[in-house]
């Protein structure tokens, strides 16, 4: 079973820019917030929310240095 | 009597609009309902019934006009403006009954169950129907000009639905914007065509408004990280995150941002307002990887300039009236103070707990922000305003018809706009449709600014006035002390309530709603 079959997550990850590590963290978030709420603020919660801040933006670099890589993929033609 | 005469009297189009404005306000409800996790959470049992009350009247009209116009044809983009204008304007009177029901219910439901918070002024303010239709169309137009006196002794409940309601409207005016808006010369499907060369997110409306929802939420998880490491409660950071990026303004905290008076949380949030005013099909370009939209996009370009030099000429102005020295405390007010301006946000630092109030701030500075309120960021995004690309069409294309005479009659010139070389209809239709709107705002504006000058009886000097009014109709929610349940009058709040739903639909669909309403009573031949 793969998991864009799966009833609540299936639509969430067909939706969006299709890229695995975005909808990681999408899914992630909520179990950030719950961890912080029932944790407070220690040195793991920190540690994971500055983890999660910055695997966001490392990913929007890796995605433009591989888009900057292949210049002629499918993906940035028109409409 | 029979059903099939009333059917008959109702217009196959009344009909479109019926049926789909009852799917808006079964999602109202469904939204609620949801809400009812928070209640159960902070143990705010008093609220319960009243939420209840609350989801239940929305819900249940929007099904009865759903189930009774089911069968009606699919909406034109003549039924998306009038679905849209009727629609946020039932929205908002709906929204209100939590604050209205709350206000009433929650101290009557007796002492032992309802905390001190629900007996304050702040709550009872909400007693008065005006305040709560207020609050909820505030919050949903993502403007943030409150009736609430202390935000932070309101039921957590109510400082939710505050939030939800600018985060919800906030994703409404994206797909309204990329979705039903989008015509030839609004200046956004066209943009996106040329200047993103991506038609829209996705060709169907509603994988349009998935996208948009997802990124909407990842944004706001990683703005509520965010804001948590850079030292708010996790409760403040998940409020704020919410109504930074969706550009409202609601705070949970009495003085806005300015109760932190932390320069750390001030900077962090300088680029959650910013996103906000970003165009999300653009946000979503980046996400895949073309980064190079950040200036590569005619919108996006003019954003980070315009707030640049908006920022540099407020902090300058702070310096040269002497409201603060040449010190980092001049930059973190003016760029603050600017960039929630004009990414229609309304987040306030300069409060008078900690530092000069924005009220005090010299004239010209307050005719800046006012300027900036007016011009909004990108079309696409959460903003209010005129929007950017109206203003560089506007510019572009008065630079283009005075430079005409100076050309001979038989020379082929075409309007350029950005990268977009338009043909001489294009071009005419756009300038007028960007003229049109232009005017109108400003018209709208200008009896807003009478209706408080003359209600108001000299209580406040001119540049108060036209900030609040640019403030209200910009949906920003900065305000310089006019606006409060009992400062405000009540001709003025319901000039609000009009210059905040204006604001919002961008004003050419509630023309056309109120036509169309005209229409069917006769009014308007």
């Amino acid at each position: 079973m793969s998991p864009e079959t799966l009833p609540v997550i299936g639509p969430i990850i067909n939706t969006g820019p299709n890229d695995r590590l975005f909808d990681g963290l999408l899914f992630l978030g909520p179990i950030l917030l719950l961890l912080i709420a029932v944790l407070g603020r220690r040195p793991f919660t920190v540690v994971f929310a500055f983890a999660y801040v910055i695997a966001f933006l490392a990913h929007i670099v890796h995605n433009n240095l591989r888009m900057d890589a292949a210049p002629n993929d499918e993906s940035r033609r028109p409409g | 009597m029979s059903r099939a005469p009333i059917q008959t009297a109702v217009s196959p189009g009344t009909r479109t609009v019926a049926r789909d404005v009852g799917r808006i306000l079964e999602a109202l409800g469904g939204l609620l309902v949801l809400s009812l996790v928070v209640p159960l959470v902070f143990g705010e049992f008093f609220v319960v019934p009243a939420l209840l009350i609350a989801a239940a009247v929305p819900f249940g009209i929007g099904r009865a006009l759903y189930v009774r116009y089911q069968d009606a044809s699919a909406p034109t983009k003549y039924h998306g403006m009038v679905i849209a204008a009727t629609g946020w304007l039932l929205v908002a009177v709906f929204g209100a009954l939590p604050f209205f029901l709350v206000a009433w219910t929650g101290p009557a439901l007796g002492a032992e169950l309802v905390p001190p918070a629900a007996s304050t002024p702040t709550l009872s303010a909400f007693r008065d129907p005006l305040n709560a239709l207020f609050e909820s169309m505030s919050g949903f137009t993502g403007t943030g000009l409150t009736m609430v006196d202390d935000e932070s002794v309101l039921p957590h409940t109510l400082q939710w639905w505050r939030t939800f309601t600018e985060w919800v409207g906030g994703v409404g005016v994206i797909v309204l914007t990329t979705a039903i808006l989008a015509r030839p010369g609004s200046g956004s499907l066209t943009l996106y065509e040329s200047e993103a060369r991506s038609k829209k997110i996705h060709p169907s409306i509603v994988s349009t408004v998935r996208t948009i929802w997802w990124i909407f939420l990842i944004f706001t998880f990683v703005s509520i990280a965010v804001l948590w490491l850079a030292g708010m409660p996790l409760w403040d950071a998940i409020n704020h995150a919410m109504t930074g990026l969706s550009t409202g303004g609601f705070s949970v905290t009495d003085a806005s941002i300015g109760t932190y008076d932390s320069a750390v949380i001030d900077f962090a949030l300088v680029p959650i307002m910013i996103a906000g005013s970003i165009a999300f099909p653009i946000h979503f370009l980046i996400l895949k990887g073309e980064l190079r939209n950040l200036y590569a996009d005619l919108q996006t370009r003019w954003v980070f300039l315009y707030m640049g030099a908006g920022s540099i000429a407020v902090t300058t102005l702070l310096v040269t009236n002497g409201v603060y020295p040449v010190s980092l405390e001049a930059v973190r007010y003016g760029l603050f103070q600017f960039v929630s301006a004009a990414t229609c946000t309304g987040f306030q630092t300069a409060v008078g707990l900690t530092t000069t109030a924005l009220g005090e701030w010299p004239a010209s500075t307050q005719l800046l922000l006012s300027g900036g309120m007016v011009v909004g960021g990108a079309a696409g995004s959460t903003v209010g305003g005129i929007k950017i690309i109206r203003a560089l069409t506007l510019a572009k294309g008065i630079r283009f018809q005075v430079a005409d005479v100076f050309y001979p009659e038989s020379a082929v010139r075409r309007l350029k706009i950005g990268e977009r070389v338009l043909t001489p209809e294009q071009g005419h239709r756009e300038f007028t449709e960007a003229a049109i709107i232009t005017l109108l705002w400003i018209l709208f504006l200008l009896v807003a600014i009478v209706v408080l000058l003359v209600s108001l009886d000299g209580q406040y000097p001119l540049e108060n006035v036209v900030f609040e009014v640019a403030s209200a109709q910009g949906n920003v929610g900065l305000s310089t002390g006019i606006t409060g349940p009992e400062s405000l009058p009540s001709v003025a709040k319901v000039t609000f309530l009009f210059n905040m739903w204006v604001g919002r639909l961008e004003i050419i669909p509630i023309l056309v709603t109120l036509r169309s309403a005209f229409n069917i009573l006769g009014v308007y031949r």
